[in-house]
């Protein structure tokens, strides 16, 4: 029983050497990118964007590497309460919005503006991950276990969608979706869910009023709309278009430079950075996106405690579901959702949250071998 | 108690973990194959998009006349504008750049209110207005320059080449119709030019010369074109009033209209050329016909009447050059409704004409057919048309009976249009004498050009004011042909509402107007053309088969010519 009685600890030379500094040099490069295009986009200019885009990153990078060298078991104790924290927090801007009768996604802290949506996405990871911990597999598989975890993901996704707010709401979804996938929840129960899911939407479809549902229509193609939300779709895929296989050039991107590209520095850099580099650069940018989600995907396999792989498994998600969307959105794959490219995109709020989450991803990665107490406190 | 296997858990979590990995790739590899296909295929269409607004403007090519007589060229011009980040908040500096750019400093202010890298000051200023701003030497003051489509014709094509935008893009007429064919990349200029088919020369005589007819018969406003009737080009258009394309007038503005294309006429007598070729084709009437006009001829409860009631039997040709409605529309009902019916058709004047041009009009087709419309449209009236229409059918009549679609664009003489037959050649010849008869001794004298052999046709229309005839109101035309023992050219004149004045003897007939007008246009523009003098013994063959009194009347005008020639000093 000694092995549960104290956990080994690692000197920080031990932790400082099992970082992985390689995933780290990728952040870095993905982040010196986002400066390069924010350079362009402003005209070949370090301000307004690129300069603090630098700034917020080595602020941020620095924060990554000491929550990485946190105890993982930190982040275990804290799961229950962050996730509460995280939900009030949400009720609060949700209150908030319907005061101010708009939509409202954050909190106004004075210098720093709390986005708990955020919060949410990292929340629901730790408390997903801590609560399948302890759980075996026949846990897993028996339905009425399955009943709190789809709450703590039902519950922040409605209040989510309350704002609303449909890029967090789907992001919410996947990242659950990946975790119960993770800890091995029967295929047949997601194939339920979806099929559950295809055949309610008609009714709720038939219950709604015709200006509802046009409301939905315009939210799921706003293409319909050349002149309104789906101008930055179509100018997006101009430029997309424009940029051929080598691209115009870097600071030669005509669609961006002449502020034809609306949100050229935020949700579409990528389209920023195609139209300059073309297909190689969108495609070298993309490698290095999927090269990070790998490595940390790699991380999990290695990871020893349930709740360390876990973690590992829905930071690297939560990365890779940013990108993915972020991408298609402006490939006109699918809807605009507002999802910026976590790391290119001009915005101080996703940039640290990521590195927060790569952060925490590390320091999992770090104690990988550590054990945690199935049930600590039997 | 069964036993609990936690291993298990982490080999299929390991099973699942392959799952996502696996899904993750293929996500990417969707993202990466839509990169290619946006990137690599559907890129053209999306190319073109970009290049709406390239960087330094559009440039486009020249756009020439027949003869490669520059219409539109580009010219690169300065634009001035700003980083406004740089640009000091001073209101002095407003002051000085409102002073030199001759704009509110307020406005300037206002406009250099923002985040954004550049903005536009003024799109085009002056080398002297630029080397002033140098002098200021204001920070963040930028110049680009951009090419600026210029119209060195200014006024005289206006209504065919149109205009384009601050961005040199095509906005109306024929750059907007061939806008992506103009267009071309930037510091390719000597890209081939874009041909029209309108020869400058022919169109500067046209327009004089139809401006010369408004005033003299103080007529509103009027058009002319003259086609090539082998080929369907067209080598002069002209509306007037105009306006110059270098200064476009607002889209409301009468002078934006274009009368050949964009208005619908009851064009009057003139469609008598039609109407008897047709039933000469079909058989209906021959050339010894005799028509009883003695009487107002009387469908249903109308009456249709002449403008000068022969009170006699006629001829065909009688009928033709006296111009007579109640003739022609008993010709008309002999043929009957359907053969109508089929031949307005065939020659292309039930439809909305071709042509290389945006807002181009459908006819103004009556929605029923009895008799009386028979006969009305049979000296055009009631189906209105535009001139467009009207002449292409014309040009078709008389060149043989082929129909070939009107164009504003040069075509290659080597590769000739494929046409479509709609009247037979003895049925074009037979109308072709009639027109020249109708010159020689009917209503269209006034557009006797001596040597050129010219035919035609008077038309003089009520014209409806708010869907009324007013009396005393008309539209006065001549469509003619020359020269007519091989016709080559067709033209149209039209008048709206010219005044009975003394030029005219008090008369507001098309005999009296639009027929002069169209002889002085074809004796200018024939030389121009290269249309050689038709011999005398053509011209006498011709007159031999010519009823006696024509004959007679030919040969009294031939001997005061001749007269009026030995006194005239060389």
């Amino acid at each position: 029983m000694e092995l549960h009685l104290k956990a080994p600890t690692l000197s920080l030379a031990d932790k400082l050497w099992s970082i992985n500094w390689l995933l780290v040099a990728l952040l870095c490069l993905i982040g010196a990118v986002g400066y390069a295009v924010l350079y362009s986009a402003a005209g070949g200019s370090p301000e307004p964007w690129a300069f603090r885009h630098a700034v917020r990153l080595a602020a941020g990078l620095c924060l990554m590497l000491l929550l990485a060298l946190v105890d993982v078991r930190v982040w275990f104790k804290i799961a229950y309460p962050l996730f509460a924290f995280g939900v009030a927090l949400l009720v609060a801007v949700d209150v908030m919005g319907f005061a101010a009768k708009g939509a409202q996604r954050w909190i106004d802290l004075g210098p720093v503006q709390l986005q708990p949506s955020e919060i949410m996405k990292i929340a629901l990871i730790l408390v997903l991950a801590r609560w399948f911990h302890p759980a075996w597999l026949d846990d897993v598989r028996r339905p009425l276990f399955l009943v709190v975890p789809l709450l703590m993901v039902a519950v922040p996704v409605a209040l989510v969608m309350v704002q609303p707010d449909l890029g967090t709401a789907i992001t919410l979804i996947t990242l659950g979706g990946t975790l119960f996938f993770a800890t091995g929840v029967r295929w047949w129960k997601f194939a339920l869910v979806i099929a559950l899911v295809l055949a309610v939407l008609p009714v709720g479809w038939e219950m709604m009023h015709d200006y509802q549902r046009q409301r939905v229509l315009t939210f799921l193609d706003p293409e319909n709309d050349p002149l309104g939300a789906g101008y930055h779709i179509i100018q997006s895929k101009i430029a997309l278009g424009s940029g051929g296989f080598w691209g115009k050039g870097y600071l030669h991107g005509s669609q961006a430079q002449l502020n034809y590209l609306p949100e050229k520095h935020t949700d579409f850099a990528f389209t920023t950075l195609a139209e300059e580099t073309g297909f190689v650069g969108a495609t070298a940018t993309l490698a290095l996106f999927l090269g990070v989600v790998l490595m940390g995907i790699h991380a999990a396999t290695r990871a020893r405690s349930q709740f360390a792989r876990l973690v590992i498994i829905g930071l690297s998600m939560n990365f890779a579901v940013y990108a993915v969307i972020n991408t298609a959105m402006v490939m006109g794959l699918i809807p605009v959702v507002g999802i910026p490219l976590p790391m290119i995109s001009y915005g101080g709020t996703v940039m640290l949250t990521v590195l927060i989450g790569f952060g925490i991803l590390l320091s999992a990665d770090v104690h990988r071998d550590m054990p945690i107490l199935r049930y600590p406190r039997r | 108690m069964k036993e609990r296997v936690p291993l298990d858990s982490v080999a299929l979590g390991r099973r699942r973990i392959g799952v996502v990995v696996a899904t993750f790739g293929l996500l990417f590899a969707t993202l990466a194959f839509r990169l290619v296909d946006i990137t690599q295929f559907a890129a053209k269409e999306e190319r073109a998009a970009a290049l709406v607004l390239p960087k330094d403007g559009i440039s486009r090519r020249d756009v020439v006349d027949r003869r490669g007589v520059p219409v539109a060229t580009d010219v690169i011009v300065s634009g001035v504008g700003a980083d406004p980040r740089e640009v000091p908040k001073d209101p002095e500096v407003y002051r000085s750049l409102g002073a030199v750019l001759e704009r509110d400093p307020r406005i300037i202010a206002r406009l250099l209110d923002t985040d954004r890298h550049f903005i536009w000051l003024e799109r085009r200023i002056t080398p002297r207005q630029q080397a002033d701003l140098l002098r200021l030497g204001i920070p963040g003051i930028e110049f680009r320059d951009q090419p600026r489509r210029v119209y060195p014709q200014a006024n005289l094509v206006a209504h065919l080449i149109g205009q384009t935008g601050i961005d040199n893009n095509g906005l109306s007429g024929l750059e907007l119709v061939f806008d992506k064919t103009i267009r071309t990349e930037a510091g390719m200029r000597d890209r081939e030019p874009f041909a029209l088919s309108i020869d400058l020369r022919v169109q500067q005589a046209l327009r004089e010369e139809l401006a010369s007819a408004i005033r003299t018969y103080e007529a509103a406003a009027g058009n002319a074109m003259i086609m090539d009737v082998h080929t369907g080009e067209l080598l002069a258009m002209v509306s007037l009033p105009d306006f110059d394309a270098n200064h476009p007038v607002g889209p409301k503005d009468e002078r934006r209209f274009n009368r050949n294309t964009e208005g619908v006429y009851e064009v009057g007598s003139l469609f008598k050329a039609l109407t008897l070729s047709t039933l000469l084709d079909a058989g209906v009437v021959r050339m010894d016909d005799m028509w009883d006009v003695r009487e107002r001829l009387k469908i249903g409860r109308r009456s249709i009447g002449d403008a000068h009631m022969l009170k006699r039997w006629a001829s065909t040709t009688d009928v033709f050059i006296n111009s007579s409605n109640i003739g022609t529309a008993r010709m008309a009902l002999a043929g009957g409704r359907e053969l109508q019916h089929h031949y307005l058709e065939r020659l292309g004047l039930l439809e909305k004409p071709q042509l290389e041009l945006p807002g181009v009009s459908a006819p103004l087709v009556p929605k029923r057919w009895p008799d009386i419309t028979v006969a009305v449209v049979s000296y055009g009236h009631t189906l209105a048309v535009t001139p467009l229409s009207f002449l292409n059918a014309f040009a078709a009549v008389v060149n043989g009976g082929i129909l070939r679609p009107a164009t504003l664009l040069r075509r290659d003489p080597e590769q000739p249009v494929p046409g479509e037959r709609v009247i037979s050649q003895a049925a074009s010849d037979q109308i072709r004498e009639l027109l020249w008869l109708n010159v020689v001794g009917g209503g269209g004298t006034k557009a006797r050009v001596p040597g050129m052999m010219v035919g035609g046709k008077t038309g003089t229309a009520d014209k409806p004011v708010n869907g009324r005839y007013v009396k005393g109101v008309v539209i006065s035309s001549f469509a003619a042909a020359f020269p007519m023992n091989a016709p080559r050219y067709a033209v149209l004149v039209m008048l709206d509402n010219p005044t009975a004045n003394e030029a005219t003897m008090g008369f507001r007939y098309a005999s009296w107007n639009a027929a002069p007008a169209t002889g002085k246009i074809i004796s200018r523009v024939a030389p121009l053309l290269g249309v050689p003098l038709v011999p005398q013994e053509v011209e006498d063959g011709f007159l031999a088969k010519a009823p006696p009194e024509i004959q007679q009347e030919e040969m009294k005008r031939r001997g005061k010519e001749a007269q009026l020639a030995a006194f005239a000093p060389h």
